[in-house]
């Protein structure tokens, strides 16, 4: 009997065992790798990110960076995952065997150099249509970056009523100041976008922008003063056919300590394939303020970095510039001659033309062409001319496998008249234009 | 009756180590990419998962309903994106 009832038992223990769902985790990992190998007359080692100034006589450098991200995503079920995202870069023979981000490529290797982008949950919630993204998390607007395309904690939550896509978030950009919790940075987020048709999309946003007795209320640190701006904005997508347009306006008032803020952006972009390819053209607005000791300032208030040097947390990369404008393959070299779409407060005045063409399913290539000026000037220099200067750049690419590519890339700026004078040239005389080539080892996986 | 417990366990075994995967065929939908169940130890690239999503919206309305193959779309562009996160410039 006893034999008997412990089969019994032990039967049961197994049917139960094999009834209890599977905690069915699903992970998922992806990554990149890109090694870019360049010659160039403004760049260097890292320390040469940010802001870029041309100077007269840079001298050519040769070095090479590399940059790996990680991705783990953690799913639960399909309503549920953990994102995690890391990063590792480095310049071949900056450093070695000490800490920080950035180093590492020296002899020796072994440095403490992750970089954590990304970790946040994002969830829907049960019964009604609205995802939740928590935590670190990569957020653009719906402005093409130029107001925000970063990394920031907080939460998002976004609703799909047919239709309606809404978006509100809040995020905590800084809270390094005085009083911690309550002389914090944030933005808040109203985002709502509808569909017309399949073939035109309209949106609307508010973005709060709240630094609570900022030491940056003039972009550069200095007396606290409380910051307050509201953006307002509309944007648009139509597909026409034969070309598809898009574009927004901006709008932006409030106050940056004593200051009065009136700015304002637009944008239209339109793009049609020609050919083998697809022919692109982006028109950019950004508002500047001349006089800086006046009381009101119209010079655009984008998100920036209050903690680094390379401060930009936006970006218009649908320009497709490799310098003038920070460049979408840009990593520790993250480098422009307009790093801020504020443009150090002149505001931008840029347009651009682009082809992509696919020449045979694994050769690709490009070329765009692009000049930018300043809306208004407020620094004195030899010349007054707005015009900043024009960038040719091009790239042969081949697609080694499915998700390795190589190119060879070049691009050439041929300052303008703004730069007269300026970085050690001779009075009348502009600086060396900045150039570079580089050959790009890109895998995505 | 200990012949037949013994035997209802080996039963019960059994059926638990049958791979899941064996009871499907091609016509079946992709529960893998529709819902995130049975599926297999690999892991898809970037680069195919996109490609598989693409393949599945292609089938259209023949396998998929309106709301299934919308919600295949949702993934697609969320797989894009991803890969743009990964691609994208910056410090």
């Amino acid at each position: 009997m006893k034999k008997k009832l412990l089969a019994v038992v032990a039967a049961g223990a197994v049917t139960a065992a094999t009834a209890v769902p599977a905690l069915a985790l699903e992970n998922e990992f992806h990554g990149m790798f890109r090694v870019k190998g360049t010659i160039s007359n403004y760049n260097g080692a890292g320390a040469f990110a940010g802001l870029l100034a041309p100077s007269d006589n840079p001298k050519t450098k040769n070095f090479v960076d590399q940059r790996a991200r990680l991705m783990y995503i953690a799913k639960a079920n399909d309503d549920l995952k953990l994102v995690t995202h890391f990063e590792i870069d480095s310049q071949w023979g900056d450093n070695s065997y000490t800490v920080g981000r950035n180093d590492g490529g020296a002899l020796g290797a072994d440095q403490i150099n992750l970089e954590t982008k990304n970790v946040y949950l994002d969830f829907n919630i049960p019964a009604v249509p609205v995802n939740m993204k928590v935590g670190m998390q990569p957020f653009t607007d719906a402005y093409k970056g130029i107001f925000i395309n970063a990394d920031a904690a907080g939460a998002l939550a976004t609703a799909k009523y047919g239709s309606f896509t809404n978006a509100l978030g809040w995020f905590r950009l800084d809270d390094r100041g005085g009083l911690t919790g309550k002389n914090a940075r944030d933005l808040l987020i109203l985002d709502g976008k509808y569909a017309v048709n399949k073939n035109l999309n309209v949106g609307g946003s508010y973005y709060l922008y709240n630094d609570d007795n900022s030491t940056f209320a003039n972009g550069v640190a200095g007396t606290a003063q409380d910051v307050i701006v509201h953006t307002v904005g509309v944007n648009g997508e139509a597909n026409l056919g034969l070309v598809t347009v898009d574009g927004f306006a901006l709008y932006q008032f409030g106050n940056a300590g004593t200051k009065h803020v009136s700015a304002w952006a637009a944008n239209a972009g339109a793009k049609a394939k020609v050919g083998i390819g697809i022919l692109r053209a982006q028109f950019l607005y950004t508002s500047g303020e001349g006089d800086t000791t006046r009381n009101t300032s119209n010079a655009f208030v984008p998100v920036t970095n209050h903690t680094s040097g390379a401060n930009a947390e936006n970006t218009f990369y649908p320009a497709d510039m490799r310098i003038i404008l920070r460049d979408k393959f840009g990593t520790t070299d993250d480098h422009a001659i307009i790093y801020n779409t504020d443009n150090q407060s002149q505001g931008i005045i840029g347009g651009f033309i682009g082809y992509d063409a696919n020449i045979t399913p694994k050769v690709f290539a490009n070329a765009n062409a692009g000049f930018v000026a300043t809306a208004k000037r407020n620094t004195v220099t030899e010349s007054s001319s707005k015009y900043m200067g024009t960038e040719l750049n091009a790239e042969v690419g081949y697609k080694l496998y499915d998700n390795l590519t190589t190119s060879l890339q070049g691009a050439y700026v041929i300052l303008g008249d703004y730069y007269k004078g300026t970085g050690g040239a001779a009075p009348g005389k502009i600086p060396n234009d900045p150039f570079l080539s580089r050959v790009v080892l890109n895998y995505a996986f | 009756m200990k012949k037949i417990a013994v035997m209802v366990m080996a039963a019960v075994m059994m059926s638990a180590t049958v791979p899941a995967l064996a009871q499907m065929t091609k016509e079946e939908k992709n529960q893998c990419l529709l819902a995130s169940k049975n599926c297999a130890n690999e892991v898809d690239s970037i680069q195919k998962k996109i490609r598989k999503l693409n393949a599945e919206i292609k089938k259209g309305k023949k396998v998929y309903s309106a709301e299934e193959i919308k919600k295949l779309n949702a993934k697609l562009k969320e797989a894009e994106d991803m890969l743009d996160t990964l691609l994208q410039g910056g410090q």
